[in-house]
């Protein structure tokens, strides 16, 4: 099945102007899709775990306090009910170790955040595109 | 009386003395002694013994024969007499009276000869004359010979005494026969207390260097030799011992501050190779943490351009326009910073590589830079060089630009590279332009971090490329330099340092 709008896009990111930025560039990008926030890998997962939840999309930071996002990658892959969902890592790091191990966890992309609005939109058109509109999602 | 040399073996005239009282038996004495062929002997006769002993005080004689009985003296008296007066020259006794008592005790008393007066004496008395004087002379010589041997012996001894190093004599059985005082101040025993001791210096055939323990549990270490002499007619050893106790003692205290200093090397190495990752990790957080603010500031910054942007005046656009150039410009500072950085501690590997592609590839990137200018490159007869192909890049994408930057305004631009030689065997390349150029009291301060010789507005830049460059370089075990005449233009010279596998070189 196609992707709903209704389904909310969950963010891992610990610094609130980034989400701040992140948050403009995506009405920027288009409709739809609520972004809600959370603040380290151990929030995002409880948010996850609400009944009834079911994200469209993950987009985690790497470096995150508490639980980073590589560990939370790890967890939402080990729980077979979390495992489905689509986690893009969005990163400052180019760090090969970090690409290296995301992908490795089961990252469906490492995107690096890039500086600039206008960068940041385009990036953020390309994934809601991909992820939100071309791409299956299992019923 | 006539002198002839030839007539006898003596050497010269020989001067007796005479003690005789009779005028015949004197004057029969010369008659006898001018006709002997064996001897040139010239006799002056004293008829008293105290005659005699006058004459011996006063002239030297190579002979006195001797009339025992004389007025004044007789018998053994006169012979003691005489004896005690000139102890050196030969007497011979000749008497009158055989007395086989007397006889003896002037043979034993040390004369030469005792013989009776009688018919044909004159032939004997001679011969006894000539062999006394003979006697005398050879005996004079052995003395001088022996008396040399002696003073050679001495000296040889004092050369073995006064030696720094042992020297030891032992016989077949190991005893010790000679010691110097060498051997006495090493084993601390008198030459007395050594000699004699037996067994206690064995030293096998081919043995080196010995380690010699002495009492109070000290020991040290000699270097031996030894030589097969002989000593007291008899076959021995000579054992020479030169102690190296102390030289092997400094030679053991450099070699434990050699391993001490390698320890040390060791481990500041590895403080160094520790020192330089904790940096790196460093700089790598820095430049993340310095990052996220600028992503802030250039975000928000568009977003009040774009929300806002329409209802602001043309100076407050102008400002958000010079906050956003400032962010690209520190950005860009981290970036080139972080790059910098992490040169220190990245692996080189090392290929041949072909420096012509790489340099047209390189142009080909910078065309956006020429942005229309006119600008003539010049590429010719590029070697490759053994180097790590990215760094070699990140080197000529520096060095290229700065060419191509340096010269905006100049119509056209000409940029040449091309290699050179400089006498040494590995080869130079330049890169040459016709742009600003610079003083050369400048040309060192340009490889330094953040050394720039021009303004922001004149030429923009964040002063790490030509440090990047030469880090590379230097990495690589090259150099680098650069000549320039300001308005004319620069040169850039670098060169790499052999790799493990030099590139094949055309014979």
């Amino acid at each position: 099945m196609k992707v709903s709008t209704s389904w909310p896009v969950l963010v891992a990111e610990d610094s609130p102007a980034d989400f701040l930025l992140l948050q403009a560039a995506w009405t920027r990008a288009g409709n739809g899709h609520t972004l809600l926030c959370e603040p380290d890998g151990t929030a995002l997962l409880q948010r996850l775990r609400l009944p009834g939840m079911r994200a469209a999309l993950v987009l985690m930071d790497v470096n995150m306090p508490r639980m980073n996002g590589l560990e939370a990658l790890a967890e939402i892959k080990a729980d077979p009910r979390l495992a489905a969902t689509p986690v893009v890592m969005f990163s400052v790091s180019r760090n090969d170790g970090d690409v290296r191990r995301a992908y490795q966890l089961g990252a469906s992309s490492y995107v690096v955040k890039p500086i600039g609005l206008h960068e940041l939109v385009s990036a953020v058109t390309l994934i809601r595109t991909y992820w939100l509109g071309l791409v299956e999602a299992p019923e | 009386m006539n002198h002839d040399e030839s007539w006898g073996t003596t050497r010269g005239r020989v001067e007796v003395l005479v003690l005789e009282d009779n005028p015949g038996d004197a004057r029969l004495l010369h008659a006898e002694f001018s006709g002997e062929v064996l001897i040139d002997a010239h006799l002056t006769i004293a008829p008293r013994l105290s005659d005699g002993l006058h004459l011996l005080a006063s002239r030297e004689f190579d002979a006195v024969l001797l009339n025992l009985d004389l007025p004044g003296s007789r018998g053994m008296e006169t012979f003691e007499r005489l004896r005690a007066a000139v102890p050196e020259v030969p007497l011979i006794v000749y008497t009158g009276v055989h007395d086989d008592e007397v006889a003896l005790r002037a043979l034993r008393g040390g004369a030469q000869d005792y013989l009776v007066k009688g018919p044909g004496i004159g032939p004997l008395l001679a011969r006894a004359v000539h062999f006394a004087v003979e006697r005398h002379r050879v005996r004079a010589e052995l003395d001088l010979r022996a008396a040399r041997l002696e003073k050679n012996r001495e000296a040889l001894r004092n050369i073995v005494e006064a030696s720094a190093d042992v020297i030891l004599i032992l016989d077949r059985s190991g005893a010790v026969r000679f010691v110097n005082r060498g051997a006495e101040k090493m084993y601390g025993r008198s030459a007395a207390d050594l000699v004699g001791q037996a067994g206690g210096f064995v030293i096998q055939p081919g043995t080196a260097e010995i380690d010699i323990p002495l009492p109070g549990g000290t020991a040290r270490t000699a270097e031996v030799r030894v030589v097969e002499i002989e000593w007291d007619e008899e076959p021995a050893s000579l054992i020479l011992l030169h102690d190296v106790t102390e030289r092997k003692l400094a030679q053991q205290q450099i070699e434990a501050q050699n391993v001490l200093l390698e320890d040390l090397v060791r481990e500041r190495t590895a403080e160094l190779v520790a020192a330089n990752s904790e940096i790196e990790a460093f700089a790598d957080s820095v430049s993340h943490d310095l990052r996220a603010p600028l992503r802030h500031i250039k975000g928000f910054t568009q977003m009040l351009e774009e929300e806002a942007g329409a209802g602001l005046d043309a100076s407050a656009q102008t400002l958000l326009a010079r906050i956003l150039r400032s962010v690209e410009q520190m950005r860009k500072l981290i970036d080139d910073l972080l790059g910098f950085s992490r040169l220190g501690s990245c692996p080189v590997s090392r290929q041949p590589v072909a420096l012509g592609p790489l340099v047209t590839g390189v142009i080909e990137e910078l065309a956006p830079e020429t942005q229309g200018r006119p600008v003539e490159w010049s590429v010719a007869g590029l070697p490759s060089l053994d180097a790590d192909p990215s760094l070699l890049r990140v080197v000529l994408v520096n060095l290229l630009s700065n060419a191509l930057k340096f010269t905006r305004g100049r119509d056209p631009a000409r940029i040449e590279v091309f290699p050179t030689a400089d006498g040494h065997a590995a080869p130079v390349i330049a890169v040459r332009d016709n742009g600003v150029g610079f003083a050369a009291e400048h040309a060192q301060r340009l490889f330094g971090v953040f050394q720039r010789l021009h303004s922001q507005t004149e030429f923009e830049g964040t002063g790490v490329g030509l440090a990047t460059v030469k880090r590379i370089v230097t990495r690589h075990g090259g150099r680098i330099w650069a000549e320039a005449v300001p308005g004319v233009g620069a040169t850039f010279f670098f060169s790499l340092g052999p790799g493990e596998t030099p590139p094949a070189r055309p014979s």
